[in-house]
Parts: structure tokens; sequence; C-alpha cells
């Protein structure tokens, strides 16, 4: 928009001071920082609007979930595409997490004052995972059960708690109704209520921690940290780009929905255990390191321990140098540590997903799996 | 201030609302509406011309069977299933054959048909589709859902599924699988005297390939290599005895008594005879010349649960009949130098490796008794599930099958043609390569389900459980000596061969049961299997006879014979006439013949005077259908004197035949 707009039209009072009033604007709209938080949180508005139409036809029972999701499959008007899309936007938003995550630490911008922010963040990322992982067992397929299964016989390894806690998840002893109920509550209440509370704590911070840096790195704010306060945009603009960046998310969603079909195995059966029993993607190199050793080590220490090494990040690193750039070279040995470690998580993923056959042998991906 | 963001905000929502009006235009343009088309387009056609417009409403046709948990759709497709308009339509608007019996709403499609009801698509549908194996049945195999419902019992209504029952417990399956709820029988004869029993060369011969000695033989082809089969041979006979028996009676007496007991009734000679014993045509090849004596003089001390009487010869009776076997049956083609060259074979064999394969293959699930094996149960998998099991416990081995093949009758069906189609190393024998019978068995197989998938209300069993019946005491004795029962039925427990005996003594009369039972004559004349003749003492008759009169009698029958039937005037010579007229006038002598006249397909009524009850001949014809549901006597309705006069006219025969 261009100066004269915002001044010289007196024809709507509201547009002009709403809309077209220049404001100061947080960095993320004029630097280049991808908006990866903003686009997650388009996926969470677009997950909760399919979501509640999915809640209209599904029933969180045993006899009766898979048929409702065969039926949202086969007849239910725009249950295929509503499905998929929920499907793919949430593994859309499992990348975008992991990429805004990234983003931030390769800018080093989780440090002083956004230590806090970085442990909601953090936090949110757990809490998307959570929701994937409850929202896999409601279709209560073979992946739900067997699913469940595995996770359960991990927390039973824990000790001490370990029984009371599986009892606590699974609502019994054995994957069942309960299970499916409280995975029910977890995904479409609890989490996305905690999720809403945390974001908004992110947002709030967000702002805040703007205000209170003085320090901005990059090439137009080194000088003056100022600059914020100066208005610079309209509101106008904001609009129409962040309506862009969403529609453009829902294109991407929509395109790849109408392409390829959420996949669905067969109904749960205790009597039939596939082999061999892979957990969802973003979970197989988890499922991967248990392949390693005693349950206990690597299903539970290991990836606490993962967290809270990435929680601490911010507690340990109080340089002051390369905030808002990326790959800062000061922060080379960082960045390198950090991009093996997810390297390796992703290449876990990868040999989980793609390199493992029956009994969890290893087989490249063009080798034949030998049933016997 | 304008960026890419700025630039593509139109385009954007332009992009967005076509794709969404996308969704809309394919959600009403489902694949199934094509045929929808066309059904109204038949129903058009078909329709009554007076009628102004026809019926017919677009959209997913589904039956909620609430009972089984099952929503079909298949009629969204299959839109003509229950019009007998559609009869000669194609698919998918052919009307089902049993619209009229099977109602759609109280099963739907899938209990019996399988395959995805829910799917409103070709594929997905019919399957077998990823992560959905349940694919429909093909016709063939589709008998397989009856005994859900219609119990398992043999039944004509499932010819498919009673044909492939009985191969599947007469072949012997169940000495190697187990199927819950069903008694391992033992179809072969216990081998534990082997050596005294069959000659070795035989053995070794048999062993080798069954069906070159008996072409129809239940025993299947382990195709086993000469060293296997002499090996086993050997240690079957290797306790036999080295004194062979000279069988010195006379051949032309033992000729003239093997024709007159009517052996070929079960037996084959040559391609003529019975089915129900073996083939006679080599047996001298075979049996040793001792054991064929024994056979023929008490074959139930040789082996209990044999289905051959014993006839009670003498004992040069039965040397002459063992002496002419002896000679007549042999086989032209086996030279001695053959046998001899076999016989070293064998007796060089090694015991030991023979023991191991006749452990290790399971021979005695079938043959109950081998001296020196232990009976370690079914060595097959346990079948009881089968036909429920998912896709997934079945190995394909190196059969490269698309996805689309990999079902379970497909398996099973390829692997009744050839058992060891998967895996070339497994001990399942050969049985028979002929596709109607790989059929039956796989149709049998897949109807093993283990628990019962449709609540109890569903059940509707065709036939009633069979009977217990077994005869006690003397007469029982007598019935097992001459293994009635394999030929005749008596309350529900026999063969079908012959004619049901459950109410023979308010049927034929005392003396002539005693002549028949000393010279059986042939009432069926058409007939192959014919009453054997048996040594039956006059006693033994004697007390047949009482069981029958005080036992095996209706009392609809005996109550005529208390009543006005005997009242009735059936010497005058008038209402013979009349009798006779009737009988003529309404064809009977197309099927029944008197005084070798008529047809042959009914009993022979020369001497029914002599033979059937008075009482029993009126009861007949007041209701021809009352004993033998399907017999082919035609219901004529007769007024009562007419039937008298009938009556008077076929008792009036007295002949002796």
């Amino acid at each position: 928009m261009t100066e004269e707009d915002t001044t010289t039209s007196p024809r709507n009072r509201f547009a002009r001071s709403i809309l077209r009033e220049k404001i100061p604007v947080s960095r993320w709209v004029t630097n280049r920082i991808l908006g990866l938080g903003a686009i997650n949180f388009y996926l969470f508005a677009l997950l909760t609007i399919t979501g509640t139409l999915l809640m209209v036809y599904y029933v969180p029972s045993t006899t009766q979930a898979y048929n409702d999701i065969k039926d949202l499959g086969t007849t239910v008007s725009f249950g295929s595409i509503v499905r998929n899309m929920h499907r793919w936007s949430a593994f859309l938003m499992i990348i975008s997490g992991f990429l805004h995550m990234s983003r931030v630490f390769f800018t080093a911008e989780y440090r002083e004052p956004r230590e806090f922010n970085w442990l909601v963040g953090l936090f949110l990322f757990l809490m998307i995972l959570g929701m994937a992982y409850t929202g896999y067992t409601l279709p209560w397929d073979q992946k739900s059960y067997w699913g469940l299964t595995i996770m359960s016989q991990i927390l039973e390894a824990i000790p001490g708690i370990g029984s009371k806690l599986q009892y606590l998840v699974l609502g019994g002893t054995e994957v069942g109704q309960n299970t499916l109920t409280r995975s029910f509550v977890m995904h479409v209440k609890l989490l996305p209520l905690l999720m809403s509370m945390l974001m908004a704590v992110h947002f709030w911070r967000i702002w805040k921690d703007d205000h209170i840096t003085l320090t901005f790195a990059g090439e137009d704010h080194t000088e003056s940290p100022n600059q914020l306060e100066q208005p610079s945009v309209t509101w106008r603009y904001i609009l129409t780009r962040e309506t862009s960046k969403f529609l453009l998310v829902l294109l991407f969603v929509l395109v790849f929905s109408i392409l390829f079909n959420a996949p669905l195995e067969e109904q749960a059966n205790p009597m039939v255990t596939p082999d061999p029993v892979k957990a969802p993607w973003f979970f197989v190199g988890l499922q991967e390191v248990l392949s390693w050793g005693a349950p206990f080590w690597t299903g539970i220490v290991a990836p606490l321990l993962a967290i809270v090494a990435v929680a601490v990040i911010p507690y340990f690193d109080h340089g002051r140098e390369g905030i808002g750039v990326w790959f800062h070279p000061s922060r080379r040995l960082s960045n390198v540590l950090f991009t093996a470690a997810v390297t390796i998580f992703i290449g876990l993923i990868i040999v989980g997903e793609f390199m493992r056959g029956p009994g969890w042998i290893f087989y490249w991906p063009w080798q034949h799996w030998s049933v016997n | 201030m304008r960026d890419i963001f700025q630039w593509i905000f139109g385009p954007l929502v332009l992009v967005v609302i076509l794709l969404f009006a996308g969704q809309i235009w394919k959600e009403y343009h489902p694949p199934y509406l094509e045929y929808q088309k066309q059904f109204k387009a038949m129903l058009v056609q078909k329709a009554n011309p007076d009628a102004k417009s026809v019926q017919f409403n677009y959209g997913v046709r589904q039956r909620w069977i609430k009972a089984l948990n099952r929503a079909d759709r298949c009629e969204t497709c299959h839109l003509g299933v229950s019009d007998p308009r559609f009869i000669d339509a194609k698919e998918p608007f052919k009307t089902h054959p049993d619209f009229m019996t099977h109602d759609f709403g109280k099963f739907g499609c899938t209990v019996c048909h399988a395959g995805q009801g829910r799917a409103v698509t070709l594929a997905a549908a019919h399957g077998p589709v990823e992560n959905w194996n349940d694919a429909l049945y093909h016709s063939s195999f589709i008998e397989n859902s009856c005994p859900q419902c219609h119990g398992v019992l043999p039944t004509n209504k499932m010819p498919e599924y009673t044909h492939g029952k009985s191969l599947f417990n007469e072949d012997g399956c169940l000495g190697c699988h187990k199927v819950e709820g069903q008694k391992r029988t033992q179809v072969g004869p216990p081998l534990n005297i082997m050596g005294a029993r069959v000659k070795t060369d035989w053995l070794f011969r048999w062993i080798l390939a069954p069906r070159a000695y008996l072409p129809h033989t239940h025993m299947p082809d382990y195709t086993f290599s000469e060293s296997q089969a002499a090996n086993i041979a050997f240690f079957l006979t290797k306790d036999g005895l080295t004194q062979q028996l000279e069988l010195t009676g006379s051949y032309e007496n033992g000729k003239r008594i093997f024709n007159e007991s009517r052996c070929l009734s079960c037996h084959t000679v040559g391609g003529v005879g019975g089915i129900i014993g073996p083939d006679l045509g080599k047996v001298a090849t075979k049996l040793l010349p001792e054991r064929l004596l024994q056979t023929i003089t008490n074959p139930h001390k040789l082996w209990p649960e044999t289905q051959m009487p014993i006839y009670g010869f003498t004992d040069s009776e039965a040397l002459d009949v063992a002496t002419f076997i002896d000679q007549e049956y042999i086989d032209f083609d086996l030279t001695d130098q053959q046998t001899a060259q076999q016989n070293t074979l064998v007796n060089k064999a090694d015991a030991v490796a023979g023991r191991k394969l006749v452990q290790e293959y399971g021979c005695i699930g079938c043959h109950g008794k081998i001296s020196g094996i232990k009976d370690e149960g079914e060595i097959g998998p346990d079948l009881t599930s089968i036909g429920n099991t998912h896709i997934s416990h079945f190995e394909f081995g190196s059969v490269d099958l698309p996805p689309k093949d990999q079902t379970v009758p497909n398996w099973l069906y390829n692997k009744m043609l050839d058992p060891r189609l998967y895996k070339v190393d497994l001990k399942m024998p050969y049985f028979s390569n002929e596709p109607d019978k790989a059929i039956a068995v796989t149709t049998y197989l897949l109807s093993l389900k283990g628990e019962l998938r449709v609540p109890n209300t569903y059940k509707h069993p065709f036939e009633q459980a069979p009977s217990t019946y077994s005869p006690q005491g003397e007469v029982g004795m007598i019935i097992d000596k001459f293994r009635c029962l394999v030929c005749h039925k008596i309350y529900g427990n026999g063969g079908t061969m012959a004619p049901e005996l459950t109410w023979e003594g308010s049927r034929v009369q005392k003396d002539w049961l005693f002549r028949y039972m000393k010279n059986p004559s042939a009432l069926r004349p058409l007939l192959v299997e014919r009453m054997p003749r048996f040594k039956m003492t006059d006693a033994e008759i004697e007390a047949l006879y009482n069981y029958f009169h005080s036992t095996l009698v209706d009392n609809r029958v005996e109550d005529l014979a208390v009543g006005e039937a005997m009242n009735m005037p059936h010497n005058q010579q008038e209402i013979i006439q009349v009798g006779s007229d009737l009988y003529y006038k309404n064809n009977c002598d197309a099927c029944h013949t008197i005084n070798l006249k008529g047809g042959a397909i009914a009993p022979d009524l020369t001497d029914s005077g002599k033979r059937l009850l008075t009482q029993f001949v009126e009861f007949y014809l007041h209701d021809p259908k009352a004993f033998v549901t399907q017999s082919v006597e035609p219901v004529y309705h007769f007024s009562k004197p007419e039937i008298t006069a009938l009556t008077a006219f076929i008792i009036s025969h007295k002949e002796e035949k």
C-alpha cells in the first residue's frame, strides 16, 4: 500500500483507521524467517475444523470406530477428503513444527530472554506428537492396536511404577475399549485444550520478548533497536499476506488429500500380529532405538534424555553473538552438533520405516522380504 | 510495499474455490451412478405400459443388519437382486437365485458372499484390496457359508460342501489334521502284522504308487523314492511269517460259491461290480494265501472296523473260494523276475530308516496300529478354523502371486491340486488332482470357521443329528456279523445302498423273509449291488424276523392290520379285475414288472402276494411317500375302493419267481 492511500481517503473511517493505518510490526513480517510458526497455527486451525467435522460421524467404540472410518472413506459425503486433510495436516504440522524449532536453533533465538518460550515451544512440539499418536489409535485398525500394545510394553518396563502407569494408560490390563476412550479424550479434549493454552502463552511471550529485547541482529535492525516502535506496514498488508500463506497451506493440504488417501489398515485383530509391527512414522525412529536394547533404557531413558537435552540448551548457551542470523560463524560447533543429531534421528526414522522387515531384520529397500 | 503474497492472493482464492467446487462435483458423480442410470433405463423398458412413470431414486442403497453388525451396500449396484423380472439380466442387475428363501433384510449379502459390504466401488467391494482380504467368494466355493446357519451335516441341499466333507473324512485328512468336534477316524487298516498279510513285493509296489494297483484308493501318493519304499516295506514286513500256506481247495467249486455269494455286489473285478470293497482284479498278487483264507472265513477278526460281513462259510467252502481267488485274480503283466527283484530290494533295505519314515509321515494317523510306532497325535496343522484364518498365516513360499490373487480360497484350492506347491519338502501326500474334488474340499475347508459367526437365532439346520441307533444283544450281533448297516438303514443309521429296514416288520411276510435270506432274489433287476447270499442259519433268520416283527414296525400300518383292511373282500375275482384295470390304466406297468412284463425301474410285483403284507400295500397306496420321501412313485390320490381293488390285484400275484 502506498502512502497516499492511508491518509487521503476519508470514505471509510473504519477501514482507514484499522486496515490502512501503519502499525509497528514484529520482525517476522519483514525478516526472512519463513513464518513457520504461523504455518503451524494455520495447520492447527485446519486440524480443529476438520477434526470437528470428523467427530460428527466418529464413535469411539472398538466395534464401531473402524466401520465409521470405513464409511468416511466410502459413502459419507466429503468424508474422504475431510479425513485425508486431517491426516495430512497432522503430518505437515509435525514437519513444520520440527522445522520451526530448527529455524529457532539455527538463528539462535532461543537465547535470553526467550529461553522460556523455547521451553513452551518444546512442550508444544511434544503435544503435537501426542496428538498425532492418540489420533493414530482412533481408527482402531491394526496400526492402532499394535502401536498401543508396543507402547504399553514400554511403559511396563519402567521400574516401580511401570505396571501402574500401564494400567492407567490402558484403562485395564490389556488394550481395549477403555484404552480407546482414553485416547479419544486425550485427542479431542485434553490435548487441544492444553495446546491452545500453551499457544496463547507462546504468542504472548513472542510479543513480550520482542519488546524486552534491545539487541537485534540483521542488517536493518542492528543500529536502531526501536525500529519496532515505528509504523512500517498496514494491517491490510499483514492480513493479505497471512491469508495468502494460509491459502497456500490449505491448497497444499487439499491437493495432497485429493491425490493421496489416508491409509487405513485392517481392523484391529488381537489374533493376527502383523510382522513387522511398525509404529507411526514419526515414532519409528524411537522404535528403531528400542530394538537395540532393554525397553526401559531405549524406550524411556533415551527419549527423556533427548528431551531434557533440548530443553536445557538455552540455559547453557550464554553467547550473545549471532542472534537472528542464519548459521552465524561463531555458532559453527553448535550448528554442526545440532545438524548431526537431527540427521541421525531422521536416519533412524528412514531405517526403521524402509529398511526393517519381518522380525525387525535389516533389509535394503529394494530387497524382497523373505516371509519365513 | 508489495511482495509475492500480495500478488498471489487473488489467484489462490480462485484455485481453492475451484478445488472445493471440484470436490462438490465429485460428490454428486459417484462411480455407481452409471449402473443406476442403466438400471433405471431397464426398469423403464420392463415397466407396465400403463404406469405413468418409474419410481427410482438415485443414491446408496444399504442393508443394515444389526444382529450381524453388517452394513451391506451391494445393492447400490446389484439393483435387481430381489426383482424376479431381472432373472435373465446381466450382472450386476441379475435376480438373486435365492431371493425367495433368503430375506436379504435379515441376512444382507456379505455374511454368505464375503467381500467388503461397506464399499461402493467395484474393486473395493469385491476385493481383495489392500488391507481387506475378506474377498468375495468365487461362486464355486459359496456353499462354504451355508453351514454357518444350516448345520454341518451332509445334505443334498449343499452338494459341494457335502462332497467336500465326505472326501475330507474318507480320504483320511483327519489322520493328520485336527478339527475340533470331529473324531479322528482311522480310515486305513492296521499295519501291525503286515508280514503275515501281504506279499512283500506287493507292499513295495503299493507304497511306491498306490493308484497303480487301486486307481480309486483312498491311500494318497507320497511320492516315495524306490529306496524309501523298500525301507518302509521292509520295516512293515520284517516280522512276517516265512511258512507259506498251500491252498488246495477246488477251483471250480470256489468259482461257483464266489458267484453265488455275489461278492461283486461290493467288490469290482475288471471294471464290473460294487464300490464298497476294494477291487479284487489283482488281489492274488497282494494277499498271502493264509491271509486270504482268513479274510474269507472271518474278516472281523483281522480288522474289526471292516465293512465286510462274515458269510458263514464252512472251512472247505472258504478254502475253495480262497483257492479260486488265488488262482484267478493275478496280474498277468507282472513277471516272476520282477517280483524276485523287488523282494531282493526290500530284503536288503534298512528297517531303521523305514521306521523313521513311518513315524515322520504319520502313517499311524490313518492306520491305527503299527508295531514299533507310537501315536504322537496329528502331525499336520489344526484346521478347526482354517476358513476364518487371516491370509498372513498362509505362506505362498516361492509362488509369486499378485496381491489380488493372494486369498485364502485361492491358496487352499491350489494346495488341494498340488499339496507341495508352496513348499517342496512337505510331507502332505498327493490325493487327487481333479479340479472338481479340489473345489469340493476347498469349499469344506472354508466352512471350518471355528467359532459361530451368526447369532443362534439364525440357526436353521437342514438335517437332524445323526442317529445313534445300535441294536444290542443277539440281534445286534447278527446285524454286526453280516454288516447289514453297511447297505441298509435302520432308524437313521446305516447305508443308503439297499432299502431301509426301519419298518420291515410291517412290510414283509415271514415265509418270504426266510426264503429270501436263504436265497436273495433281486427285487430291482437294474441294480449292480445285490444282496449277497449269506450262509445264515435258521436260528439267525428266526431271530431277525422276531426283531423285525416286534420292533421294526410302523403303527400306522399295524393299525390297518387289525382294522377294516382285513375285512376287505380281497379274494373276490371282480374286485381283482377292477384293480387290474386300474393298474394298467394308470400305467403302473411302466415301472413295475408282473410275470416278466413291465418296466424295470420299480420292484418286481410278481410274487407280491407272498412277499408283502396286505396292510402294507393298503397303506403304501394311501401315501407312497410316507416312508421314503424321495420315492419316485407318483401320488395318484386313489379313492378307498380303488385302493382296496389295487391291493387285491397286487396281492393276488403269488407266483414263484
